[in-house]
Formats: C-alpha cells, structure tokens, sequence
C-alpha cells in the first residue's frame, strides 16, 4: 500500500470532527462490516441479482395486471399499466428495504432498523394479501351495477360468490410467484447491503470529484500565473521596441541629411563644395546625437604618400 | 462534473468578478503588442528633394552645404516625439491588460485555494471511510504495515 495522503489525521479521527460523525454511526459497526477485501468490489454473483430481479419484475407486472384489472375494469389500459408498474415498484422496493434492514439488524446496527425492517416486511405481507384476496374472490366477467375502482364501496359490488376451485390455483400460483419475488429482492438486499461499503465508495468518488477540481483550479491558476508574466514581458517588449524605434528613426535622419548633402554636391558641381559636405573616417559624433559633424579640415591627404 | 466549472464561472462573475477562464482558454489571452505608425520615409525623402530643387545652384558653399541638418533635427525630434505619444497610449491599455491579469491570477489563487482545501476534507473522509472499511483506525489506514 502507498504511504497516506499527507492531509490525513495523524491522531484517531474518531475523537473530533468529521470523524466523530462518521463514528457514531454505520462506524460503530465497523468489525463487523469492515473487510478490506470487499473495497475490491461486489462479487459477479451479486450482479447476477439484477437480471433475475428484472425478469421477476417482469413476472409480477403479468401477475399484478390481472389483479388490477379486476378492479379497474373501466379504467384506461395507460392507467392500469401506470397502477401494475408502480405496485410492482413499491412490492419489490419494500422487500428489498426489509432485506437490507434485516442485514443491518443482524450485524447489531441501531438506528431503528429494526423496525423499519419490521414495517416493510409488513406492508409487503399485506399488499401480498390483499392482491391475493382480490385475485381469490373478484369475478373478471362484468357484474352489474359494479364500479371497478378503489373507492371503499366499489370492492363489495364487484364480488360475487366466487367459485374457489376455478380461481384459487390461479391465485395461489399468483401468491407464489409473489412470495418468490418478494425474497429474491429481500436476500439481494440482505446479501448485498454494506453501509460502509457504500459509505467508503461514496468518499472515493467524492475524493475523485474534488481531485479533478484541483487539478483544474491548479491548471487555472497556473495559466493565470502565465498570462501575467506574459503581459509584464510584453511591457518590457514594448519599452524595448520603442527605444529601438526612436534610434532607427534618429539613423534615418542622419541618412537624409547625407541624402540631402548628396543632393546639395550634385546641384553645385564644384569638387570643393562636395568635399566639404561629407565625412571621412575619424570624424567624430556631435554631442546631440548626429554622426557627422564637420571637423577642421585635415592637411593630411587620405591618399597614401601624397600631401595636400 | 464538466457542468461545475460554467456554473461556478457564472457565479463568481454575478458577484462582480472575472470570468474563470482555465486551461488551453488561459493560454489564449490576448498579447498586443507595440506597433508605432510606421514612418513615410518616402515622404521625408521627396520633401529634401523639394527643398534642394529649390536652391540656386550656387547658392551652397563649402560653409554652408549643411543647411538642411537643423531641418532634419527637428523631423527627428518630431518622429521620436510621436513614438511617445504612441508609445504613451499603448500604455494605458497595457496597463488595463496587466492589471486585468493581476485580478484574474487572485481570483484563481482564491479559487484554488478552495480546491485544495476540499480536496484535502475529502482526502481525510476518504482515510476515515478507508478506515471504517477495513476496521482499522485512520491511523494506520494506508502504511505499510512493519515487519
């Protein structure tokens, strides 16, 4: 394993702060949920409740649409899909719930799970019952003066005197099938249900989020940082380009005062005049910043061996 | 949670600040840089041209044939003069861009900051779930165990 990160406590958490929260409860039960080996994930086996719930959600959409129907037989056929999904909803999400209480209840978790469990086990039990009841003892065939929705008086007029041989494999298979899906959902929720499991996935995926933000923000910040730089660079780049203007313009001018001067010997065609307009090496730079200032003349011949 | 980052940009820039430009974004802030009007050299040239065409020819001696340098002084100091002036008002934009870059570099310290503080409470709820995951105290949640 890596060495911690270097924000953790170095003292037990557990005696202030977050870690006092995350201690007093699903915590508290650590030796008994805590296996190191499950941070490596779920077992395939627990994947496998999936489908299996999927197809037992389908089976109890067939079975629980014939219940419905009995009672809601001048309701849309939108409606009735509508009320057989949500029915087979909430059967298999109450048993999934008592399962994982049960589990928590098992391993000594507080925090009323207990009756929790106790409550969703019972209101399975009792959807169960009454679906049963309403296949047992609800005539498909169209009675008179019947009203087929859930109004407290509508359930009396449907029934009738129900012939318990013809309809009770019906409904028994009916009551099986929603045992039998009712404690797939309850055992996967027992098998699979691991507060600190999920707690610890949930930290490493809030960890993650903020690790990306960091990684961002720094990377933000850091371009920040660059385009600072890159405009105090520019600045200096732009004090330097005027200087560098300024002299190339002040050489530009020399060069048209030796235009000029070029111009002036070409006018006057005397030898003499053009002598003395220009420079020879040895002059010196004037004072103000032009190069060619006039000396005396020289009694010296700049050819070799001959004198003036 | 590619969504955050605009969210939180729109924010920040509700309260009066900058918009958090990140990454690649950053790195493709404008530079301007300093460009003085370039100089009609051909100009100054044809105006010499005038003014000699208009001397007499002989009016130019051996002490006199530099009479156009004070001329040309000044066109010297008048070019390096505007550079100045251009020079002048590049500045007041290129202060607004540094400053600009200043208030964006402390906005993203503030930012960053804040990330790296959450960032820092999810690693100790990380070591704390980690430790509740194993049955070990924080402590020793990720040490190499001793021999």
């Amino acid at each position: 394993m890596t060495d911690a990160p270097s924000t953790a406590p170095q003292n037990d958490s557990r005696t202030a702060g977050h870690g006092a929260d995350l201690t007093d409860g699903a915590a508290a039960d650590a030796g008994v949920y805590g296996n190191a080996v499950l941070l490596a994930g779920r077992s395939r086996g627990a994947y496998l409740q999936l489908p299996v719930l999927l197809l037992a959600a389908s089976a109890d959409v067939g079975a629980f649409l014939q219940v419905i129907e009995l009672v809601m037989r001048r309701q849309s056929q939108r409606v009735v899909l509508m009320v057989v999904v949500g029915f087979t909803a909430t059967v298999l999400c109450l048993a999934h719930l008592a399962g994982s209480f049960l589990r928590g209840r098992a391993v000594g978790e507080r925090s009323g799970r207990h009756l929790a469990a106790w409550t969703c086990l019972a209101v399975w039990v009792g959807l169960g019952l009454v679906a049963f009841w309403v296949r047992l003892v609800v005539h498909s065939e169209p009675l008179t003066g019947a009203v087929p929705n859930f109004s407290a008086d509508a359930l009396p007029a449907t029934a009738a005197e129900p012939d318990l041989s013809s309809v009770l494999p019906s409904a028994a298979l009916f009551l099986a099938l929603y045992l039998a899906t009712g404690v797939v959902a309850a055992v996967g929720g027992y098998l699979t249900s691991n507060p600190v499991r999920a707690a610890y996935v949930r930290a490493l995926r809030a960890y993650r989020r903020a690790t990306e933000q960091a990684a961002a923000s720094a990377g933000a910040y850091t371009g920040a940082a660059a385009y600072q730089r890159m405009q105090l660079v520019a600045g200096q780049n732009a004090a330097t380009a005027r200087d560098v203007e300024q002299q190339r313009r002040r050489a530009f001018a020399e060069d048209l005062k030796q235009y000029a001067r070029v111009l002036v010997a070409q006018r006057a065609q005397d030898p003499a005049v053009t002598d003395a307009l220009f420079d020879r090496p040895g002059d010196r730079p004037s004072a103000n910043g032009s190069r060619f200032t006039r000396q005396a003349p020289t009694t010296t011949s700049p050819i070799p061996g001959a004198s003036s | 949670m590619a969504w955050w980052r605009p969210r939180r940009d729109r924010r920040v820039a509700a309260l009066g600040g900058l918009p958090v430009r990140t990454g690649r974004r950053a790195a493709e802030h404008e530079i301007v840089p300093f460009t003085p009007a370039p100089l009609d050299e051909a100009a100054a040239r044809r105006e010499i041209e005038h003014i000699v065409a208009g001397l007499a020819p002989h009016a130019v001696d051996e002490a006199t044939g530099h009479i156009l340098d004070g001329l040309i002084d000044r066109w010297a100091d008048r070019w390096a003069g505007d550079v100045d002036l251009q020079f002048a008002a590049y500045q007041a934009g290129a202060a607004y861009r540094a400053d600009g870059a200043a208030a964006s570099l402390a906005q993203h310290h503030v930012l960053r900051g804040h990330d790296q503080r959450r960032l820092a409470q999810s690693e100790f709820v990380l070591a704390a779930a980690l430790a509740d995951a194993t049955g070990r105290a924080p402590s020793t949640v990720g040490r190499r165990e001793s021999a």
